[in-house]
């Protein structure tokens, strides 16, 4: 029997519930014969006890027993086993029931918390729909009533005018809710993903700018920049979603700052980095501060929850929802946002980024180390930012604050012979401006030493305006080194070396090359021996198929780079001329590139041309990109034929 | 204009006569003759047209630089009417032309010539491309751009100093043309387009540039700039325009209309649909008309205008407004569909077809063929209704019935070739849908057959982009039209690819022209190898090359190739352009024999085919 229970283990013990084995003794007393792990753990030398107390239900062999013993109520199922044994299966009623309630219980609060929570979003979104149908409806209802007004006096340029401005204000203003709202519920449905793309932080801070510096001028709001922390300009992340974090925060500090209030922003690298699986991120810090109108304790616990605004705020246009969108962003990103506010005294807001560091190849800067700059900008901070960034760049300079100063150095320097390597001027300058300073420098230092001017402001100028103030390259303000060190670069020896090298890159060059121009047309000949000649190439011209024929055969194998081969010619023509030369014992006839040159431009005559042993065919009339193409596929491509196939 | 000139302008007249001309034939066997004689004649126009030009054009053309200036003359006069002189243009030959003038011009330093050459090469180059929309390939946009932008580009240097009114109306035409190089599909190019005609419409307002030549047409230049702004209503609705852009392109639908409504109200006629349709479109793009309103305005002008009127208003009812409105209620309902489209979509499709199969084949033939491509492009199959192959073949029954059936002669033999496949290398079939061991291949076999019929039949669907360039010409291809022409190969498998009942032969479409050995043939970036269907795209491009037997069928596209060349070609290229085990195939002469009795029979059947399809259309039943 025991050899049974041995094996029987392996299938009662896994079993969920208690299971208990009882048999009756030869003295006719039941006794537990087997209990498996749940039952050992629940009874455990108290067996006896309980089958005594379900004797009568064993002794009738009734289905079950319900009975309350050791303070526990219990409920068993017997079952006849073999042998005459009965197989009794019970439960704690006791503490299924507790447990039940506890779980009762928590359901009850789960869901009363869910229903808090969902009645708190509701209150909110009620909120929100009241104070929403209130924004959307004023707009709406300005844009109705001033066309109104606009209809009854239509012959009143003034007030139709005044009506129009009104009635563009106040779209705008409806458009920017509705974006607003439209941005939160793809963030809510989770429409809206995060991207990495490599980008530099001059291009991104720039274009924020764009945005930012109008809305700031048109308050007369002082903005301070400060990017001297940023190391590393060349990054991966999410340009876009960065953009709209910070000109939301930005946004709001112009919005809540009274005129004439300062706003600065401030990006640096923390040192701080992340990781994940095959990628490491270093955290770029974002300061915005404002000495605005601030917020209060309560309302900054609430300022990230979608549909909140400021009771203080009730004045100001928005939707309440611009804040909740970049928290969201923030976190999408895996950053970190933080705020500290004062009433009345204003707001900083703390944006942290994981950025993903490229390496910039900015070997070639190494070229302006040791170089002497003269450079003028009109406040401290300017110039400090400008000096930070020179020396980075291994540079020396003199930073003055006007034009005058500038031009009594570089006339000091002229006179010595000791000629800055460059000049940076600042557009803005007192007194007189940046580009009348240039125009003065030309004068003493001549053409030849770049002068860089540098602004904040809108380049409006166009090129050939910017050459006729001696200007030789404009850099936009926030400054960054990379793009000073770019504007920089092509004065140095290197730059200039470079630059020549890339322009060689730029037009083939075929010197050295040697092409058989077949054509009878005089003026024909005349075109190619020029265009051919451009590309570097020597020519040499037969005035027809039997002249090109002697002319190649003439000369030694290889004398002959390609041949352009006109087709209606007289004494022998094109498509004969090539087949002949193809005929020759000669080691290079099969090999020489022979190009069709031909008026004849139907596919059938350019198959004709391919039949005939020539290698492609241009139509003419010709031009410079076209033989410059084909000399690029012949003699420095592939000469891969073009694709032949007659079938449509 | 030279002798040679003039008669070449009178073979393009009787080409444009003899095109279609069969369809008249009263049974299938008058059909068969007449078009055999239809072919021949266009083959011998091909054939002089072609003379005429080499002997006589092309050695002009090679020495441009020194032909003298009455010569010149002479060639703009012909390359004018080539475009507008006959019923059939060629516009082709209109741009090789203006490509040599426009060489003499430049070599010449003849500023004003120049101008007007970059004009017409432009408008030459556009009308190229045309023959490929509504598809969004784009082979010529950017030296059609590069001819206006140069153009355009004197009125900011010398414009001034022009002293010829014409001169500088071709420099104002160019400015606004440019626009016609950005498709407004995109933002950037909506922009662009956008920031292209404002300055246009700007400098065409300005009352000073006006008073400099005030014999120009200034008023019309401006209506014409605003016309094309109007495109850009597409845009509106992208959700990326901004405010600015939807000032520019309601004011510009608004001038529009107001000068339609005023010639209208000035003739006495009723608003014409497409005016109609512009007004509607206006208003639904700047939101003061719903999706459901402009689908009901368009199914009303879809059956405004009496079916027995072919004019160009009639054809705008009939068979570009159903385009529009299958392509706007793809908006409304996206895959599924609400209980009127289908039925719309259904009684709009009958009523096109028994129009279009009435239609004569007149000047309206291009237009016709255009506005039967957007509604072709714009199909919305639907449980129940015409599936998308029944539509097209359709269409080309209508209207090109000797593509329609040589189509289907490829269909036949290529359901032949099939059956020869599955009966002796059926592992070679493995692969094509459900056919996963050679034993599933022989379970298939009618399925297969099927299939094959089908792929014959769709291959070369891409060609209703070019059927009338064939039809209409009466010289030899240019290279420029034969880069055309191979993108029906991309044409067709772009069409078939977005319809359920056709998807499957998409990369057939695509990949009948290509090389067995991926060593030519085209398209160059398909490989047959990798696709599911390869067995049949091979299967098809021998199927194709022995459908060129018929002589009657023939085009400048497809030559005649006798049937022992054809069989003699698939087997020279096997392993090469064909795949080996379709040249076996064909490599028994039983089989061979097989097949040339066959095809006569086939013939027959196919114009029988036709014939039903074309009556059943025009049926009032259908």
């Amino acid at each position: 029997m025991d050899r049974f229970f041995d094996q029987m283990k392996e299938y009662f013990d896994p079993i969920p519930s208690p299971l208990l084995v009882a048999d009756r003794g030869e003295s006719g007393e039941w006794r537990a014969v087997y209990m498996n792990e749940l039952a050992r753990h629940i009874v455990s030398g108290r067996e006896e006890e309980m089958l005594r107390a379900m004797l009568p239900e064993l002794t009738e062999g009734a289905e079950s027993w319900r009975g309350r013993l050791w303070d526990i109520e219990f409920f068993a199922r017997l079952s006849p086993f073999r042998d005459g044994m009965t197989l009794i299966l019970f439960r704690d009623i006791t503490s299924d029931l507790l447990r039940q309630n506890e779980q009762i219980e928590a359901s009850k609060t789960a869901l009363q918390s869910a229903l808090d929570a969902a009645n708190a979003a509701n209150r909110a979104k009620t909120d929100f729909l009241s104070n929403m149908s209130h924004d959307i409806r004023t707009p709406l209802n300005a844009i109705i009533g001033m066309t109104t007004i606009a209809e009854a006096h239509i012959d009143d340029r003034e007030r139709v005018a005044d009506c129009l401005e009104k009635i563009g204000l106040s779209s705008r203003h409806l458009l920017a809710i509705i974006n607003d709202i439209l941005d939160m519920s793809r963030i809510e449905s989770g429409k809206m993903s995060v991207t990495a793309e490599s980008f530099t932080m001059a291009d991104m801070i720039h274009s924020l700018m764009a945005v930012f510096i109008p809305q700031a001028d048109k308050k007369h709001q002082h903005v301070e920049l400060d990017f001297t922390g940023i190391r590393h300009e060349h990054v991966r992340g999410d340009n876009i979603r960065i953009q709209q974090v910070l000109v939301n925060i930005l946004s709001n500090a112009v919005k809540f700052t009274a005129d004439g209030g300062s706003i600065s922003l401030s990006v640096r690298e923390t040192g701080r980095t992340g990781k994940t699986a095959d990628r490491t991120y270093d955290y770029y810090e974002f300061v915005i501060e404002d000495n605005g109108i601030g917020m209060s304790q309560s309302f900054l616990e609430k300022l990230f929850l979608p549909f909140e605004r400021s009771s203080s705020a009730s004045h100001i246009e928005g939707t309440g929802l611009g804040m909740a969108i970049t928290h969201n962003l923030v976190k999408m990103m895996n950053g970190e946002i933080s705020v500290e506010s004062t009433e009345g005294r204003g707001t900083r807001f703390t944006v942290l980024l994981p950025l993903e560091q490229l390496d910039s190849d900015d070997t070639g800067l190494k070229a302006l180390a040791g170089k002497r700059v003269l450079a003028a900008d009109i406040d401290d901070a300017s110039r400090q930012n400008l000096r930070e960034i020179l020396e980075d760049l291994g540079m020396k300079c003199d930073i003055v604050g006007s034009g005058w100063e500038v031009k009594d150095l570089a006339v000091r320097a002229h006179m010595a012979k000791d000629e800055y390597f460059a000049v940076i001027l600042a557009w803005r300058l007192p007194v007189v401006d940046g580009i009348s300073v240039c125009r003065e420098l030309r004068e003493i230092i001549g053409p030849d030493i770049p002068i860089i001017l540098i602004s904040t402001y809108e380049w409006t100028i166009s090129e050939d305006d910017m050459r006729k103030y001696g200007v030789s390259a404009f850099v936009p303000k926030p400054l960054f080194r990379s793009r000073l060190g770019s504007a920089l670069f092509p004065y140095t020896d290197e730059g200039r070396a470079a630059s020549a090298n890339a322009n060689a890159g730029d037009s083939p060059d075929f010197s050295g090359k040697n092409i058989l121009l077949v054509e009878d047309n005089e003026i024909n000949r005349e075109i190619g021996v020029e265009l051919i000649g451009m590309l570097g190439a020597s020519v040499e011209c037969a005035e027809n198929g039997a002249l090109a024929v002697e002319m190649f055969d003439g000369h030694e194998p290889g004398y002959y780079d390609l041949i352009f081969m006109d087709i209606q010619m007289p004494v022998m023509d094109g498509l004969e001329a090539t087949r002949t030369i193809r005929a020759l014992p000669r080691s290079d006839s099969r090999e020489i590139p022979i190009v069709a040159m031909s008026a004849n431009a139907f596919v059938e005559d350019i198959r004709a041309c391919q039949r005939a042993g020539m290698n492609a065919h241009v139509p003419k009339p010709v031009n410079l990109q076209s033989l410059a193409d084909v000399l690029q596929r012949f003699l420095n491509g592939s000469g891969a034929a073009a694709d032949v196939s007659d079938e449509y | 204009m030279k002798p040679y000139q003039e008669e070449y302008l009178e073979l393009l007249r009787s080409v444009s006569k003899i095109a279609g001309s069969s369809v008249d034939a009263q049974d299938p066997d008058a059909f068969i003759a007449a078009s055999r004689e239809e072919s021949r004649a266009r083959a011998e126009a091909v054939r002089r047209g072609s003379q005429l030009l080499r002997e006589e054009l092309f050695p002009v053309l090679d020495a441009i630089l020194s032909v003298s200036d009455e010569e010149a003359d002479s060639l703009f006069e012909f390359a004018g009417k080539l475009m507008s002189g006959v019923s059939q243009k060629d516009v082709g030959l209109h741009y090789r032309i203006h490509l040599a003038l426009v060489s003499r011009a430049r070599r010449l330093g003849r500023r004003d010539m120049l101008i007007r050459e970059l004009y017409l090469l432009g408008m030459s180059l556009y009308n190229l491309e045309t023959m490929l929309s509504p598809n969004m390939l784009r082979l010529y946009t950017s030296r059609m751009r590069m001819c206006f932008a140069e153009s355009a580009s004197y009125f900011d240097t010398e414009y001034d100093d022009i002293k010829d009114p014409e001169t500088r109306g071709y420099v104002h035409r160019s400015m606004g043309n440019i626009a016609l190089s950005y498709d407004g599909s995109d933002i950037s190019s909506a922009e662009e387009k956008l920031a292209v005609l404002k300055r246009s419409i700007s400098i065409l307002s300005d009352p000073d540039v006006r008073a400099k030549t005030p014999s120009l047409p200034w008023d019309l230049y401006l209506y014409k700039s605003h016309q094309e702004r109007t495109t850009l209503l597409n845009f509106l609705r992208s959700g990326r325009a901004d405010a600015d852009a939807f000032a520019q392109v309601l004011e510009s639908a608004q001038i529009v209309q107001d000068r339609q409504l005023r010639d209208m109200k000035e003739r006495g006629d009723p608003l014409q649909p497409r005016w109609q349709y512009a007004y509607m479109a206006a208003r639904y793009h700047c939101g003061a008309m719903l999706l459901p309103e402009l689908l009901e305005g368009l199914y009303s002008l879809s059956g405004s205008r009496n079916d027995d009127d072919f004019g160009s208003q009639s054809m705008f009812s009939h068979v570009s407004a159903p385009a529009l409105y299958m392509e706007y209620s793809k908006h409304l309902d996206g895959d599924r569909f609400d209980d009127k489209t289908p039925v719309r979509i259904d009684k709009m499709t009958h009523r096109m077809l028994a129009w279009i199969v009435r239609a004569p084949s007149d000047e309206n033939n291009e237009a016709l063929m255009f506005c039967l491509r957007q509604f072709v492009y714009a199909y919305r199959e639907f449980p129940g209704g015409m599936p998308f192959f029944e539509l097209i073949e359709n269409v080309f029954a209508a209207r090109h019935p000797t593509v329609y059936v040589r189509m289907w002669l490829t269909g036949k033999i290529a359901e032949q070739l099939t059956l020869w496949a599955v009966d002796n290398c059926p592992g070679k079939l493995v692969g094509l849908p459900g056919c996963e061991s050679p034993e599933n291949v022989i379970w298939h076999r009618d399925s297969l057959s099927d299939f094959a019929m089908h792929a014959g039949r769709l291959h070369d669907i891409g060609m209703i982009h070019f059927c009338n360039l064939d039809a209409s010409a009466c010289r030899d291809l240019f290279e420029e039209e034969d880069a055309l022409i191979r993108q029906h190969a991309h044409c067709g498998a772009q069409l078939l690819g977005v319809h359920r009942s056709t998807k499957i032969y998409s990369d057939i479409a695509r990949g009948h022209h290509r090389r067995y050995d991926e060593n030519g043939g085209y398209p160059a970036d398909f490989t047959p190898e990798s696709s599911p269907v390869k067995a049949m795209i091979y299967i098809v491009a021998a199927a194709d090359v022995l459908a060129s037997s018929s002589e009657e069928t023939s085009s400048r596209f497809s030559p005649v190739v006798p049937f022992d060349e054809a069989c003699a070609r698939i087997e020279k290229g096997r392993g090469k352009r064909y795949a080996p085990f379709v040249s076996d195939l064909l490599g028994d002469a039983e089989r061979r024999e097989e097949l040339r009795g066959k095809l006569e029979i086939w013939k027959r059947e196919a114009y029988l085919d036709m014939y039903s399809r074309r009556a059943e259309m025009m049926s009032e039943q259908f």
